[in-house]
Parts: C-alpha cells; sequence; structure tokens
C-alpha cells in the first residue's frame, strides 16, 4: 500500500482524529445553542495542563489524567460562560481573554506546581491505555491501524451518532436548536437561552477536555506550551462546514488529522519537514472551499438551503 | 476623539493590571516579596534611559498593531489575523532587504513599503477567502495566523535560509547601512518609533477628517446605509483590511529592520507575538486611535515592567500573558456594565447565533 496508506500514518491519523473530535464536539454543541465557543483552544489546553498535572499530584495513573483534563476544561468552559452569558460580554472578545489566559495560566502554574518552565515530562506519566478490539485485531492493515488505539477514540466514534441523535430526536436537543436558531420561540415556550447556553458550553469543556486528555496521554505523555497548535481554532472551522450535519464531523475530522499527521511524516520520503506547518493548514482552507465550489455547481439547490452555513 | 471615558477606562484598565500584577505576586512568591516585585517592576519599565528606551522599543510594533485592529474593527470587521501579517510583513522586507541593490536608504524605504504590502495583500485575502468560503473572518485569521507561520519557516528554511546560521530558521542578515537607525546611543531605540507615532497620527487625521474616514465609519456604524451611500459592499471590506494589513506589515518590516535584522523563526509569530498585545489594546478600546498611545505604552510598561521582575525575582514569562488575558475580562465586563442595554426582567436576550451572520459580519461597539 505504500506510504500514504500505511497502517503507521493511519494508525497515528486515527489517534489524532480522537483528540480532534472531541474538541469539535465540545465547539459544535454551544454552536447550535448559539454560542461561538472562541476560546475551546485555551480550554483545550488547560485540559492537556489538567492531564498531566493531575497525574503528577495525585500519582493516580491515567484515570486520574482523564478526570484531570476533564475538571479543567470544564473550569475553563464555565469561565468562558460566565463571562459570555452571564456577564454578556461579546463571546469573541472572551474567547481571545481565554485563550491569553490559558497561555499565560498554564505557564505560570507549570512554574509554581513544577518549579520549571516549558515542557513538562516525567517517567512516572501514564499514558492512556490501549484496547485492543477481539476480532478487528487479526485482519491485517486494519487491526494495525483501527485496534489498540485509546478509549477516548472508541468513545468519540461512538459519541458521533449519539450527539446527532440526541440533537435531533430528544426534547433537549430541540431546545437546545431552537435557543441557537430562535431564541425568542425559546423564551415563549418558557426556557431560558442563557440556562441552555450554560449547559451547552459545560458539556461541551466536557467533550474538549477528553480531547485534552487523548492529546496529552496518547502517545508520549507530556504537556508543552504550544501542543494545542490551533485545534481548538481548527475545530471551530469544522464546526461551521458541519453546520446542521454532525455526522460530517467524524468524516471532517479524519481528512484533517490525515493531513496533520502526513506533514510530520513526509520526511520520510524525502520532503522538507517544514511541511509540517503547512500542509494542515492548506488542508482545511481546501476543506472549507469544497462545499463553495459544490454550492457553485448547483445553484438551485443551495438557494433552497439557503447556504448551508446556516443552523436550521 | 479622546472621549473621558475612554480615558478612565486606560486609568481603569492601568491600575487592575498593577492590583493583579500584586495579587499574582503575592500568590506565587509571597506577600513579602510584593514590594521589591514592584520596584523591579518600575525599574524595568523606566529605571534607567537603557529601560526606557527598551520600553518605547516594545510599544512600537504593540502601538502599530493596535492602530491596525482599531481600523479594521472601526469597519466592523473583526479580523484578528495580526499576528500573520506581522509575520508576513516581517518576512517580505526581509527579503527585500536582503536583495534590493542601492543604497542603505533607499533599501530600507523599499523594504518597509513592500513589507507593509505584503501584510495587507494577506489580510486581504484572507479577507477573500472568508467571504469565498462564508466562514467567519475571525474564525478564518485566527486559523491563517498559524498558517503564516507555518508558511514563514518553510520558505525560510527552503529557499532563504542562511547557510551560516545553523541552529536557526532565519534569513540572511540585512546589510548594515540599511538597518533603521538608533534614535539614542547605546540603546535600542530605533528610529521606527518616531514612524509609528507619525502613522498613528497620520492614520487619526485621516479618518477624521477625510471622506475615507467618514467612509470607514459609515461602513461600520452600518453597512446597509453605506451602501445606499455608494460603497460597493463587496470590495470595500477587503480594501479596509489591505489598509488594515499593511499597517500590521510595516510593524514587521520595522521590527525586523529596527531590532532582528533578519527575519527569524519564532521572533515575530507564536503564542506569545507581541501583535496579541497589539491586538488586546484594540480590544480593550474599539475604534480608539490616538488613545491608542497611551495603551500602547501601558501595554509595552507591562511587558517590559514583568521582564524586570523576571529578571529580578524570577517569575514565569507567560506571567504577562496571564495578565493581558485577565485584563480583557475585567475590562469588558467592567464596560458591558457600563452600556445600559434593553433588558426585560428575566428575559436575557441572548446574542443572535453567530453561525447565521455572514462572514464579514459587524462588531457591535463596545463603547
Amino acid at each position: 500500500m505504500g506510504f500514504w496508506f500505511s497502517a503507521d500514518l493511519w494508525q497515528l491519523t486515527l489517534q489524532a482524529t480522537a483528540a480532534l473530535l472531541f474538541v469539535s464536539f465540545g465547539v459544535y454543541l454551544p454552536m447550535r445553542a448559539g454560542v461561538l465557543v472562541l476560546g475551546a483552544e485555551g480550554a483545550m489546553l488547560f485540559g492537556c495542563f489538567g492531564a498531566i498535572a493531575a497525574q503528577v499530584l495525585t500519582d493516580g495513573g491515567a484515570l486520574a489524567g482523564l478526570l484531570g483534563a476533564v475538571a479543567a476544561s470544564t473550569c475553563a468552559s464555565a469561565l468562558f460562560a460566565a463571562v459570555a452569558i452571564s456577564g454578556r460580554v461579546n463571546p469573541i472578545v472572551t474567547g481571545i481573554a481565554l485563550n491569553f489566559i490559558a497561555v499565560g495560566g498554564t505557564s505560570v502554574l507549570t512554574a509554581v506546581l513544577f518549579a520549571g518552565e516549558g515542557t513538562i515530562v516525567t517517567p512516572s506519566l501514564e499514558p492512556l491505555p490501549r484496547i485492543e478490539l477481539p476480532i478487528v485485531e487479526s485482519v491485517p492493515w486494519l487491526g494495525d491501524v483501527v485496534s489498540g488505539q485509546t478509549i477516548v477514540l472508541y468513545a468519540a466514534v461512538l459519541t458521533t451518532p449519539l450527539l446527532a441523535l440526541w440533537l435531533n430526536r430528544t426534547r433537549g436537543g430541540l431546545t437546545t436548536r431552537v435557543v441557537g436558531s430562535a431564541p425568542a420561540v425559546a423564551v415563549a415556550a418558557g426556557r431560558s437561552p442563557a440556562r441552555t447556553q450554560w449547559i451547552a458550553l459545560v458539556v461541551g469543556g466536557v467533550f474538549i477536555g477528553l480531547g485534552g486528555a487523548q492529546l496529552a496521554l496518547a502517545s508520549a505523555a507530556q504537556f508543552s506550551p504550544g501542543m494545542t497548535n490551533a485545534r481548538g481554532f481548527i475545530a471551530l472551522a469544522l464546526v461551521l462546514i458541519a453546520a446542521q450535519r454532525p455526522w460530517l464531523l467524524l468524516p471532517l475530522a479524519i481528512t484533517f488529522a490525515y493531513f496533520d499527521t502526513l506533514g510530520f511524516n513526509l520526511q520520510n520520503i524525502g520532503l522538507p519537514t517544514e511541511l509540517s506547518g503547512v500542509l494542515p493548514y492548506v488542508a482545511i482552507i481546501a476543506m472549507l472551499a469544497v462545499p463553495s465550489i459544490a454550492r457553485r455547481f448547483r445553484p438551485d439547490a443551495a438557494a433552497e438551503a439557503g447556504g448551508s452555513r446556516v443552523v436550521p | 476623539m479622546i472621549d473621558a471615558r475612554r480615558v478612565l477606562t486606560i486609568v481603569l484598565v492601568a491600575v487592575l493590571g498593577l492590583a493583579v500584577v500584586a495579587v499574582l505576586l503575592a500568590a506565587l512568591q509571597g506577600v513579602d516579596q510584593v514590594a521589591p516585585g514592584f520596584a523591579s517592576f518600575f525599574a524595568g519599565i523606566g529605571g534607567t534611559d537603557t529601560a526606557l528606551a527598551s520600553t518605547a522599543r516594545t510599544m512600537t510594533p504593540i502601538l502599530l498593531i493596535a492602530v491596525s485592529a482599531s481600523v479594521s474593527i472601526r469597519a466592523g470587521l473583526f479580523d484578528v489575523g495580526q499576528v500573520g501579517q506581522y509575520v508576513i510583513g516581517g518576512l517580505a522586507a526581509a527579503t527585500a532587504g536582503t536583495v534590493l541593490p542601492g543604497p542603505g536608504v533607499v533599501v530600507a524605504i523599499g523594504s518597509l513599503l513592500i513589507g507593509a504590502l505584503a501584510g495587507g495583500i494577506w489580510a486581504s485575502a484572507i479577507g477573500g477567502l472568508a467571504v469565498a468560503t462564508r466562514v467567519q473572518l475571525v474564525v478564518l485569521t485566527l486559523i491563517a495566523n498559524y498558517f503564516a507561520d507555518g508558511l514563514a519557516r518553510f520558505i525560510t528554511r527552503t529557499t532563504l535560509q542562511d547557510p551560516d546560521a545553523h541552529s536557526i530558521v532565519a534569513t540572511r542578515m540585512i546589510p548594515q547601512d540599511a538597518w533603521l537607525p538608533v534614535l539614542i546611543p547605546r540603546t535600542s531605540l530605533h528610529l521606527g518609533f518616531v514612524i509609528a507615532i507619525a502613522v498613528t497620527v497620520v492614520v487619526w487625521a485621516v479618518v477624521r477628517y477625510t471622506v475615507a474616514g467618514h467612509r470607514l465609519t459609515m461602513y461600520g456604524r452600518n453597512p446597509r446605509f453605506a451602501t445606499l451611500a455608494g460603497v460597493d459592499s463587496r470590495r470595500y471590506p477587503l480594501t479596509v483590511l489591505l489598509g488594515s494589513g499593511s499597517i500590521t506589515g510595516l510593524a514587521g518590516a520595522i521590527e525586523v529592520f529596527g531590532v532582528y535584522h533578519r527575519f527569524q523563526d519564532g521572533t515575530l509569530g507564536g503564542p506569545s507575538s507581541v501583535a496579541w498585545t497589539g491586538l488586546t489594546a484594540a480590544i480593550l478600546i474599539p475604534s480608539g486611535l490616538l488613545i491608542m498611545l497611551p495603551a500602547a505604552f501601558f501595554l509595552a510598561a507591562l511587558t517590559t515592567g514583568l521582564a524586570g521582575v523576571q529578571r529580578d525575582i524570577g517569575i514565569t514569562a507567560g506571567m504577562g500573558t496571564l495578565v493581558q488575558g485577565v485584563l480583557i475580562v475585567i475590562a469588558a465586563v467592567a464596560l458591558s456594565r457600563q452600556t445600559p442595554r434593553a433588558r426585560t426582567a428575566g428575559r436575557p436576550a441572548p446574542a443572535p447565533p453567530p453561525a447565521r451572520e455572514p462572514a464579514m459580519s459587524a462588531v457591535k461597539e463596545e463603547s
């Protein structure tokens, strides 16, 4: 299968997919409730830091790391909700501020808790356990790629249809969508938009924390200052492409993760390493351009749907 | 232009900034370290001529970028791609500086203009992409910041790399006669500081006294009205981005010609880029222009002051970023409390869902 389809490359792709997918859920849910979570990047960085800090401080292994990541990221999301929803500050301004607080805060906390600067890595850190899937394991290529991933990946893949079903088929999902598209209607029906958005942001924070845990604990368990590397913003772009089709997040996340992983592996076939800083962004721009190119060829369908980025 | 409430905001933010620094010092280093910490803080800002010159030098890109961001915010465009424009402007100027022939003055002027133009074209191109893909400008420009950084590193490494620089990704040095002259001997303050102030005053005058400035403000206040008055709503935002992006591009070019004398990966971009600080000023005081002079000085002082504390007492470099984030939150909450808003009891009206807004949506002015 050569380089492009090698099991190693795809194994790493799925590993990166898990983190990106959960962060995308964390952005998607509040987006449907009408909040653009520009602070996802910061919340994810707090999640990564929480995963490592909780492990070192409690000595509790991978589970403590997972819980620490979720706790840290949920707190960050709650802060976002408190300022943007309760404090009524422009969510864009809040998001940018939260990203500052995350970059600076994790750096200060690293200095305070671990008396150092930059990367935290100690031998005692335990990565997330790998799970071998019973039958898939022995299938030639698939076994290497799909089996032996962390629980976060399997949870992320399972969450995709569950999230779609919840949004489209339940009362809570309906409320969320109404708050996002017609807040006045939600108020008339006796629902509080602010409360719904708060819940969406806090649950989103849990999702983002799982993504952060995957990023920090999937391969080499460590924290480094710039480790989220725009994934929170990439998730925002994916969410805007997916619009009212949550199931699209899975293929979108895999596609981006493939190019992201590819960038770091191109040196194996003799291309410069620096492509890793270019390729993912070219990929995301191309992915963003696809719907508008498709629209150009189907003017009627696009007009009917009112454009693909409109929330119902 | 400078009304009392904005001055009050600056004073409020300055006092709060000092308070946040004090609280963090007390929490991290103990209460007894607050006094010596503040001594180091003020010594870092202006204790010596060198320190004061360093604060003014730090203020230079912050001021230009604050003005740039302020121009786009005034037109209702939430462009947060200053980091990318800054990097691209710096790279273009450094490249021009190494290849342009002629005497130093000509090389410097030509390169600064090329850097400015590159920043403007980058900003405008990202804006065009936002329109074409119908993705909000704020999301696309955030991603573009990382893209610009990666692209600059890639171009530098593959085509412009200085063969003598082994451990860093950097272009060749610019010839010494093209460097921006140092204003005060034995300090780091260069001519760029004067250029930045001049640009600020010119932009203020253009916005205040010309038809172009009126058009800018009108478009930001009410794009539909501006369209009816004859502004081309498809091309105009891209023109504004070309202009505001070129101010940030100029900032990158000045930083390269005044401080680093080459483009070096990691000096202009990244999460701790000074461009974020310039953006902070523009967010704290949307649409402000002359007020950016004290605002940029204050934020530069925060940076050099904390560097002084870091040197003497040993706090982490991330503190400055943390304080900026906390300041934005405090100031934004304070400002949103000041603004009277229609509010029916028990019925908070949330902002309309952002996903429904067009890519180039207008931003509500906070003040």
